[in-house]
């Protein structure tokens, strides 16, 4: 990495960021650093982007950085904040290292629409899905407010829908 | 199987005259040999490869045999286990000896092994209502260095003359030398770790052969044993599901499932230790790169729906080839279980009760 570089990014990131950039092969470590140089996305999401990345080229047998490249393109980066940038390429990137977890949430997501739910009751899954266990969230002002979201939620209750949660 | 060839040994001056200790030394008369006190006073960090080639000769100085540890969140048996040999040096990719042992990764063998039979004899006299299995496979492969030990020419006559214990091996390898020349008297079972050829291929270096344990395992019915077998860890990969099918197919045609005692199944899990350690150990390695989520235990494992469907269709393979042996999941939760299996968990003591079933249907 040229020392330039190196101290550019120092001055952006925590140094971990640095040692977890120098784990790549020398060629891809020159676009990763001058990606990050550019958008300061700061530690935390540097750090998850260059370890998702890193599984990511191993899975696929293809480079980090043209990974990355094709990642941004998708995203139309100029409008974003490089914070947002860097939420928006690291759930990007999750995606497609976990697309099976991935196409499980959405369907879980649709599933929850489907039931009709009132909008101040949040149908909460096990972290994960590990486990048959889950939270019904129920956000109220008052008494009045909390009776008419139960007798929603006991209406959604008759919805045949319901019989789907046993799939997740 | 790569045999083991240490390029040093160290040993404790305490066990320096133990037979078992000179039977090693014996096998590797050309080695460096360093003698020291106690060799906890030398152990220090050091790179886990060549440690490895590093053989130490030691006294086991803590509990002589101990249940099984469990695990958060998931069916545990009521094993025990104790622990002659500490490491191993095939090398599996995926092996949590690299993270269990990082501080400790020297090849260790005890030689004080009346310690050990003691700890047995104990347990045997306890008044327990069931038998106990007992296994040696925590901290080592239980038969890759059995030439160089003989461990199991003192450890399975032993069980043979006990009535209430039975010895479950694990292994990798195909060193069954000894163990033809023994009669178990169904007291002890031989169990391998089996995975598709090309799983063995990429990760389990060092290691027999998919056709070499397959063969071992054949040998061994012959001669009388009972054979178990653990499909675990399972390692979700393009084309999988054809190549564990084949895999059982194999088993079924090379094996006698009337005496099998039983089979495990479990998938890859491993701690950001084990990552981190195996991918630099082990750069080739893609095992590491999947569908992972974190787990109740702190582990990685594949995400739900994939564990699910690997475990069903392994779970009906093998009820296809015999329903009558056995079958259990390795360190999962009982949502798991009621899953795969489609029908209520089952307690450990059912599960521990059907093993122990299996066992005396052989005496």
């Amino acid at each position: 990495m040229p020392p330039q570089a190196e101290v550019i990014l120092k001055n952006s990131y925590a140094p971990a960021v640095l040692q977890r950039l120098k784990t790549f092969p020398n060629l891809e470590q020159k676009g990763l650093t001058s990606w990050l140089i550019q958008n300061p996305v700061g530690t935390n999401y540097a750090l998850q982007i260059l370890e998702i990345l890193k599984d990511l080229a191993k899975k696929e047998a293809r480079e980090s950085s043209v990974l990355l490249t094709e990642t941004v393109a998708k995203i139309e980066p100029g409008k974003l904040h490089p914070k947002k940038l860097g939420r928006k390429v690291r759930d990007e990137l999750a995606e497609k290292l976990h697309p099976v977890s991935r196409e499980h949430e959405e369907r879980f997501e649709a599933f929850v629409t489907s039931l009709n739910l009132p909008k101040e009751v949040k149908l909460i899954p096990p972290q994960n899905f590990e486990g048959n266990r889950y939270d019904l969230q129920i956000s109220f002002e008052n008494k009045e407010e909390l009776g008419s979201t139960l007798k929603n939620i006991k209406l959604s209750l008759k919805k045949s829908a319901w019989k789907k949660l046993s799939e997740f | 199987m790569q045999k083991f060839s240490p390029q040093k040994i160290l040993i404790e001056e305490e066990v320096a005259e133990l037979p078992l200790s000179k039977n090693i030394l014996k096998k590797f008369s050309g080695v460096p040999i360093e003698f020291c006190k106690e060799v906890k006073t030398l152990k220090e960090p050091t790179p886990i490869t060549p440690a490895k080639k590093t053989l130490i000769l030691a006294q086991y100085r803590g509990e002589a045999i101990k249940p099984f540890p469990k695990i958060k969140n998931a069916i545990n048996l009521n094993d025990y286990v104790f622990n002659p040999i500490s490491n191993c040096h095939l090398e599996c990719t995926y092996c949590i000896l690299q993270s269990y042992l990082r501080n400790n990764p020297a090849l260790t063998i005890y030689t004080n092994i009346d310690y050990f039979l003691d700890g047995l004899e104990t347990l045997a006299k306890q008044n327990f209502p069931k038998p106990i299995r007992v296994g040696t496979g925590e901290l080592s492969d239980s038969l890759a260095l059995d030439d160089i030990t003989d461990l199991s020419q003192t450890l399975v006559p032993f069980f043979a003359k006990t009535s209430n214990l039975f010895l479950e091996l694990k292994t990798k390898s195909n060193t069954i030398e000894n163990l033809l020349e023994l009669e178990p008297q169904g007291h002890t079972v031989i169990s391998w770790s089996i995975a598709p050829q090309r799983i063995v291929e990429q990760e389990e270096l060092k290691c027999a052969s998919l056709a070499e344990r397959v063969g071992a395992a054949k040998k061994l019915q012959k001669h009388g044993y009972l054979i178990g077998l653990h499909l675990d860890p399972l390692i979700y990969f393009e084309g999988w599901k054809e190549e564990y099918e084949k895999l059982i197919q194999l088993l079924a045609k090379e094996l006698d499932s009337k005496r099998i005692a039983w089979v495990s199944i479990g998938s890859l899990r491993f701690d950001k230790n084990l990552k981190e350690i195996a991918t630099n150990r082990f750069p080739h390695t893609k095992i590491f790169s999947s569908d992972f989520i974190d787990s109740p235990d702190g582990k990685q494992r594949y995400f739900k729906t994939i564990r699910m469907e690997m475990y069903q269709k392994v779970w009906n393979w093998l009820q296809d080839w015999d329903h009558s042996f056995p079958r259990y999941l390795c360190m999962e939760p009982a949502w798991m279980w009621e899953k795969v299996a489609r029908k209520r968990a089952p307690h450990p003591e059912e599960i521990e009760t059907s093993l122990l079933n299996r066992l005396s249907s052989f005496l």
